[in-house]
């Protein structure tokens, strides 16, 4: 799963999608792996505008990179140098196994192999 | 400007549709009204050059675009049309040419082929002939009924552009690493992504990806894709196949996920929502949940190792048979809230013989239907529903889902059951 993907799920549970804590979910217990990709400027540039910078502090946070700076930086005028990090951050950087936590209900989602699993126990559907 | 469409014969329901979303998505005015349905050609009036090339670089039901310049019912009509109108050709003078034939239900001989490129000559054409890489190809289309060895129609014209057609072969399933017995026919799903109006850039997202025979499709089209699916299995090994069409940057991820307990956030908003949603047939009708809900009382509080069973890393969730019409009226629900103003939901949908003319298509309010195509079977048929996702506060009326209800009993007891 990509960093990308984390600023955009939050816990399954219907009854937590009112809560402001179902997302982002807690990360922990990650294993990480780095897949090379083409960069895309543009798709880069119009992602940065969905992304949710305070959700992917605490998400990279969560596994150990303190590198990314408080403020979303300002993809108008940054130079390229920012924006390949921002792809490297984003799309390259993938957890391939590791632990999601709803901060609301404590719901435990396991990401196996890449993939994360967000199906629900039937108590939770 | 007068250009002839040669579409492809087969799929036919899908071929005018298809052409219709390009021009809508690329602001051409087309006007189709010389289309028929038993017929490859169709003559179109645009512009220039340029709308003709737009109009079918995309296309994957179109083989060409070709710019007319003489016409009739026999050659020597043609030859004759040809004659009064020879100041055409001042731009092809000094250019390397070729002349072919493309003949539609018959065939011309060599020799008779030959005969007409030399009663050319009156054109006057200067450049060099170069059968292999011209760069004026002037091609008869003939147009002939089934065992008439006369044509009924002739068009001489230049080709302007060809399409997509070749990518089908490329994307053609035989070839393809990762495949399952849900993989979606290349063609058709490349038709899908037409119907969508996919584009670059675009993020778009498969709810039934299976093992991606529609994320692959988007991904041609330089869009980004996010897929998922309540089984885990096809997901497995599912960059293979981008890496194998060199779009493994356009695919984002792929999530094991119940799409009735979607884990979207719902500020995430899709340019494109493009799937087959299951049937019953060859995947599990399912959605999460205990289909003996009284087997499952107390179960939440299982140890195993003293961890919750339901929070290991081995848990299966147990599932439940559900309907498919719950599921599409899911899925038109999420696409309602989820797409961006403008853009595009394309969903397969299996139909037992129904009259497609008087059939309630279903609708939402916030979703503007489009088009509806027909792919027949010998026993049963597979509809492509088209809708767009209208500016806010624009509502239409709504019909819920019915005309699936029981098709998969009706698969297994009627079609199944007749010998």
């Amino acid at each position: 799963m990509k960093l990308l993907t984390t600023n955009f799920v939050q816990c399954a549970v219907k009854s937590c999608s009112s809560s402001s804590n179902c997302f982002p979910l807690h990360f922990t217990e990650c294993e990480l792996v780095h897949e090379d990709l083409e960069f895309d400027e543009d798709f880069i540039k119009n992602v940065m505008v969905k992304i949710d910078w305070p959700a992917l502090l605490s998400v990279t946070r969560d596994i150990g990179n303190n590198s990314l700076p408080e403020e979303k930086p300002n993809i108008e005028s940054c130079d390229e140098q920012v924006l390949r990090d921002l792809h490297l951050v984003l799309l390259e950087t993938q957890i391939k196994d590791g632990k999601m936590i709803c901060k609301n209900c404590d719901h435990l989602y396991h990401i196996k192999n890449t993939i994360p699993n967000f199906l629900l126990p039937p108590h939770l559907a | 400007m007068k250009f002839l469409l040669l579409l492809a014969q087969h799929d036919t329901d899908f071929r005018a549709k298809e052409l219709i979303a390009i021009a809508e998505m690329e602001k051409i005015e087309l006007n189709l009204e010389n289309y028929k349905e038993d017929s490859p050609f169709v003559e179109v009036d645009l512009p220039s050059e340029d709308e003709a090339r737009r109009l079918v670089q995309r296309s994957f039901l179109t083989r060409g675009i070709y710019r007319i310049l003489a016409q009739g019912s026999s050659m020597d009509e043609v030859h004759e049309s040809n004659k009064k109108n020879l100041a055409v050709y001042d731009e092809f003078m000094n250019k390397s040419f070729k002349v072919e034939f493309n003949c539609y239900q018959g065939t011309r001989s060599k020799e008779s082929q030959l005969t007409e490129i030399n009663n050319l000559g009156y054109t006057n054409l200067n450049g060099r002939i170069s059968l292999k890489n011209p760069e004026v190809r002037f091609v008869f289309l003939e147009d002939y009924d089934q065992y008439n060895p006369t044509p009924k129609y002739i068009w001489l014209a230049t080709l302007v552009s060809s399409t997509a057609r070749s990518v089908i072969d490329i994307y053609d399933l035989k070839k393809r690493k990762h495949v399952g017995t849900t993989s979606f026919e290349a063609e058709l799903a490349l038709v899908t992504t037409n119907m969508a109006q996919i584009r670059k850039g675009d993020i778009v997202y498969d709810p039934f990806s299976g093992t991606g025979s529609f994320p692959i499709a988007a991904a041609y089209h330089g869009a980004y894709v996010f897929a998922s699916d309540i089984d885990r299995r096809p997901l497995r090994n599912y960059g293979l196949n981008f890496a194998q069409y060199n779009t493994s940057k356009n695919f984002l991820d792929s999530l094991e996920m119940d799409f009735t307990h979607d884990a979207f956030q719902s500020r995430l908003k899709f340019d494109a929502i493009i799937c087959d949603p299951p049937y019953g047939i060859r995947e599990r009708l399912v959605v999460c949940g205990a289909a003996k809900p009284e087997r499952f009382i107390g179960k939440e509080h299982i140890l195993v190792d003293n961890e919750l069973s339901h929070r290991r890393r081995d848990y299966i969730a147990t599932k439940k048979p559900v309907e498919l019409s719950t599921i599409l009226q899911n899925l038109l629900d999420f696409a309602a809230t989820r797409l961006n103003v403008g853009r595009r939901l394309a969903f397969w949908l299996p139909v037992e013989d129904r009259d497609v003319e008087t059939t309630k298509i279903p609708l939402h309010t916030d979703l503007e239907f489009k088009y509806v195509s027909v792919q027949k079977f010998s026993k049963w048929e597979r509809w492509l529903l088209t809708y767009e996702k209208r500016p806010h506060g624009d509502k239409g009326p709504e019909i819920p889902i019915s005309l699936t209800d029981d098709f998969r009993e009706k698969y297994y007891t009627r079609y199944r059951g007749q010998k």
